[in-house]
């Protein structure tokens, strides 16, 4: 979250001899992040990056604590002026007004502090005043509001005033609201509350402030007003959050609530408005200070053990300089190398290595040397999923293949243009658009729609992907999420051969040998080893497709080369055509005769040529003898030859003309 | 009968040499008709057998056929290198027939380079489910339900507990549950936020380093990130950290790399001569402890950078909208 702090406004707190463009630089480099100076109407403005965890910086005051800590390690005079409000005197007597107050559950609200000023006119503030809200980003309103929007950004500390005079009997409940309740906000808006939202109703039973978020209209300051209600408090941050999601609604004091306050300063800021408000508006107390703790304040004190620290960051610091470093920051030493945290960082400081972080960043990390760590690597082999996944990417690009990588999640149309059904798909819950809303378990559908895209510009494409793709399986427990790799091919002249060549190629440069086609049908062929089912391949409009599951082909792929001796011996090699019927497959006899060998001679094929006669296709193979050992005689590849030609008729039907 | 048969014998030849296709099947159809076991020679065995005209004859038929069979030879051995010459030479200064250029994605590429480096320091690399439980996603990493941390990392549910992980420090945990030390981690994964803009996509991808080991300090963090910022970007550049603050480490880090542009000038490609990298820090005891690993014993560092965005800084590449990546336009990924 970032704040604006105009820097003349700093140095209400911070006396210091930097300019502007040093306090950005040394603060960033030991503390938050100033990203930019604003020039506002000759103002200068820090613009700075506050995490979560130091709520105490959302404020002037923060930041002029950390600068009074860093700037001194640059050489540059600083000092910080702690706020000292006047402590006004209660009005208890028989005149007091009063208010009655409930508070159904403390952990709502840790500390309930409030006073009832009167005599207030109510006009505009002072020019200082509307001028410093205007630059942090914020309207000024009144001279009442505007001290307690004044109060938030200069001290952190949010708080709310109330018309008095509205608060029917002046009683106020604080609970947790009930799912369905209504409240009109200072906004103007009527807000449908969540069950355990922080509310408060007044006498009447109606809701006057949404705790912590804003206040309620029917009870807002106007020009009317005389008496005021001053209240500051801190409440439960989990459950403002938790509001504030439900309502879809966020405010610069929830920001602050949900975050944590200063626990301690809720006193003094109070003395400060009320210091404020009778400046301004003409204020007197008129009441007693109420003051409504869940519990006492725990100092929180953590060990420092400077050895240990110093072995965190991995430089040793001298024990006296990380003292006043700690010392610097608001930490103070209890008991010898006991600190007690301050305040203001409450929630952010639990362990030693909060500690450290403070000492190491105060030191300064650009202190620190540059030292390669020395233990020993682990042992273990590397997945081999990687090398694989390499090689198939490379092969592919080598086949003229551009890799794609797409979105995790697409739209329905693009699902069902793809033959995917969203019912099948994984649905996120929380999308940011239809056209992210559907996990795929396909990579076709996302691929084709970029075929379809590069079709304008583009007559040749071939694009593939490997990925993961997401399966549904029980609801509450992950996917079934596992790699696939789809590839594409969209031009004129490539056929399913090519395509299916390709993926031959592929599963070679894979180390993968048994493995089948099986046609299913004109268009589609299944690829399986062993007779597992990996992946198919298919012809469609958009393209010639494989589609492989690449998670079960690791199962298969290997590295291991065997060698096999060459032959000393020369091979003979002859053609041999056969005819089949136009509507049976070649395929498996041309793989038979590859295994029509024995130990001695083994044949190898390759297909030549196909003819297509009337209503048969001739199919010229050409047919290597190799013997290991012997020279073949002429006799003998004639034996192997007839014997060939006789299991082809008995097993295939087919007819072989002689070369 | 002989003169016939070397008459037959030369038409034949002459027939065949006329469709000769290349030098290769012209050598053998010499060998055939003018080779020491060829047609002409075993013809001319027969002569000797003769009358003394058909002898006179025959010798007369049979060197025509020798000539004849020769000149035809050459003949079309020259036309043969003549077309072929005029095929291939042609006009050089013509484009070549380059093969479809093919190419890898950019991310493929940049987590290649990356890998590489830190395999050198003895990195392993790895890979964790990109739909991941929201207990490695966050709790695990020290956010509990519902903490506002939670928000710096915009994310897609699918059940309570299941999300769509938004950085790979969910790795973290599931790493040093495997139980083996000490830990050389770098995982490179798929990552999806629930953010779009120029220099946000949906989906992008993540590298996590992760050292876990004995007396591991901030200096070992500087010193790893130092060496993969010199080997990725070059000797001279060089590294700040700033402080920040992630629930999972403590302390925490960004950082920073000089402007390799302005040299630190500052210009307006960087802030004040100094570009952001990422973020980092010394793994909290949180963390070490629901990875089951004693923080008395052990301490380590993790950081956690997009590769994107890692890798375009280091090309100068000017993409104005990051999210051109992911489109799959082949104009774009042709051209890496």
């Amino acid at each position: 979250m970032n704040i604006l702090v105009p820097f003349s406004w700093l140095k209400d707190y911070l006396k210091t001899d930097a300019s502007a463009k040093e306090v950005t630089k040394f603060v960033s480099l030991c503390g938050p992040s100033i990203e930019r100076i604003h020039e506002v109407g000759g103002e200068e403005v820090f613009e700075v990056e506050v995490t979560p965890n130091r709520p105490d910086l959302l404020s002037v005051i923060g930041l002029a604590r950390e600068a009074s800590a860093i700037l001194p390690r640059f050489k540059k005079e600083a000092e910080f002026i702690s706020l000292n409000p006047e402590e006004f005197s209660e009005k208890g007597d028989k005149d007091a007004l009063t208010l009655d107050v409930t508070i159904k559950n403390n952990k709502l609200c840790p500390r309930f502090t409030a006073v009832i000023l009167d005599n207030v006119v109510i006009k505009e503030s002072p020019e200082i005043i509307k001028k410093r809200l205007e630059l942090v980003g914020t309207r000024a309103l009144n001279n009442v509001i505007d001290v307690t929007n004044y109060s938030m950004f200069d001290l952190g500390q949010p708080m709310h005033a109330f018309d008095y005079d509205k608060i029917t009997g002046h009683k106020l409940i604080l609970r947790e609201s009930k799912e369905g309740e209504t409240i009109i906000t200072l906004d103007g808006v009527n807000r449908k509350l969540p069950e355990d939202a922080i509310v408060m109703e007044d006498g009447s039973g109606r809701l006057i402030d949404l705790c912590g978020i804003m206040g309620g209209k029917n009870s807002e300051i106007d020009e009317n007003t005389k008496r005021v209600l001053l209240f500051v408090q801190t409440y439960d941050s989990f459950k403002i959050r938790k509001t504030c999601q439900a309502i879809s609604h966020r405010t610069e004091a929830a920001a602050r609530f949900e975050k944590g306050i200063d626990y301690l300063g809720i006193i003094s800021s109070l003395q400060r408005a009320v210091e404020m408000l009778s400046k301004n508006a003409g204020a007197r107390v008129a009441s007693n200070l109420i003051d409504i703790e869940e519990s006492k304040y725990q100092k929180k004190l953590i060990k420092a053990d400077f050895n240990k620290i110093n072995s965190v960051i991995g430089v040793s610091i001298e024990k006296e300089e990380a003292k006043a470093i700690l010392r610097s920051l608001g930490f103070i030493e209890k008991e010898p190398d006991q600190y007690e945290v301050p305040s203001w960082r409450y929630q952010d400081v639990e362990i030693e290595e909060d500690l450290a972080e403070e000492i190491a960043r105060i030191y300064g990390y650009f202190n620190l040397p540059i030292i390669l760590p020395e233990g020993i690597i682990p042992s273990g082999q590397e997945d081999k999923t990687f090398y694989f996944e390499d090689k198939a990417k490379d092969y592919l690009k080598h086949q003229g293949f551009s890799e794609c990588v797409t979105p995790s999640a697409t739209s329905a149309e693009i699902l069902e243009k793809g033959e995917n059904t969203p019912d099948k798909a994984i649905k996120i819950k929380n999308p940011l658009s239809k056209d992210f809303e559907y996990l795929r378990y396909s990579l076709i559908p996302q691929l084709l729609e970029s075929i379809r895209f590069n079709k304008s510009n583009f007559e040749k494409i071939r694009i593939f992907e490997l990925a993961n793709v997401y399966e549904k399986t029980d609801k509450d427990k992950l996917p079934n999420e596992y790699s696939r790799l789809t590839g594409i091919i969209f031009d004129k002249k490539s056929t399913m051969l090519d395509l299916k060549g390709t993926v031959e190629g592929l599963l070679s440069e894979l180390g993968i040998a048994n493995y089948d086609f099986e046609q299913k049908n004109n268009q589609e062929a299944d690829l399986t080893i062993s007779k597992e089912v990996v992946g198919f391949i298919k012809s469609s409009i958009d393209g010639l497709m494989f589609d492989l599951n690449f998670k079960v082909l690791l199962k298969y792929v290997s590295t291991s080369n065997s060698y096999k001796q060459i032959p000393s011996v020369p091979s003979v090699v002859e053609d041999l055509t056969f005819e089949i019927n136009k509507d049976e497959k070649a395929g498996p006899a041309i793989n038979f005769i590859k295994t029509f060998s024995n130990e001695k001679i083994s044949l190898s094929a390759e297909l030549t040529d196909v003819f297509e006669k009337e209503d048969v296709r001739a199919i010229t193979v050409k047919i290597k003898y190799q013997a290991k050992k012997e020279n073949l005689s002429n006799d003998i590849v004639a034996k192997i030859r007839e014997l060939l030609i006789k299991e082809l008729d008995q097993k295939f039907g087919v007819t072989v003309k002689t070369a | 009968m002989v003169i016939k048969d070397i008459d037959d014998a030369l038409e034949e030849a002459l027939s065949k040499i006329e469709k000769g296709r290349n030098l290769e099947e012209l050598e053998n159809f010499r060998i055939e008709y003018l080779g020491k076991k060829g047609a002409v020679n075993s013809l001319s065995k027969g002569i000797p057998n003769l009358s003394v005209e058909d002898k006179k004859e025959a010798g007369i038929a049979l060197n025509k056929a020798i000539n004849e069979i020769t000149t035809a030879l050459e003949t079309r051995k020259k036309t043969l290198m003549e077309t072929s010459t005029k095929e291939n030479s042609s006009d050089l200064t013509l484009p070549g027939n380059i093969p479809l250029k093919g190419s890898l994605h950019i991310t493929t590429t940049a987590i290649r380079e990356i890998t590489e480096i830190f395999k050198k320091l003895g990195f392993t690399r790895v890979r964790y489910p990109e739909v991941e439980l929201d207990y490695y996603a966050f709790e695990a990493l020290n956010m509990p339900k519902n903490h506002p941390a939670r928000d710096e990392w915009e994310t897609f549910f699918i059940t309570d507990n299941v999300v769509l992980t938004p950085h790979t420090s969910s790795g973290q945990v599931r790493e040093m549950e495997k139980g083996k030390l000490p830990i050389r981690m770098i995982n490179i994964s798929r990552c999806d936020r629930r953010q779009s803009d120029v220099s946000h996509g949906t989906t992008f991808f993540q590298f996590e380093g992760l050292l876990i080991d004995k007396g591991i300090n901030i200096t070992h963090l500087i010193g790893v990130i130092d060496y993969f910022v010199k080997h990725f970007y070059g000797p001279n550049r060089k590294i700040r950290l700033r402080p920040t603050n992630f629930r999972f480490t403590e302390p925490s880090f960004e950082i920073d790399i000089n402007c390799a542009l302005c040299e630190g000038r500052g210009c307006r490609f960087c802030k004040e001569g100094w570009m952001e990298l990422g973020g980092s820090g010394m793994v909290h005891p949180n963390v070490l402890k629901a990875g089951k690993i004693d923080p008395e014993k052990f301490s380590g560092f993790a950081f956690g950078w997009g590769v994107e965005r890692t890798y375009l800084m280091k090309s100068g590449v000017n993409i104005d909208d990051i999210r051109i990546m992911y489109r799959n336009d082949l104009r774009f990924l042709k051209q890496f």
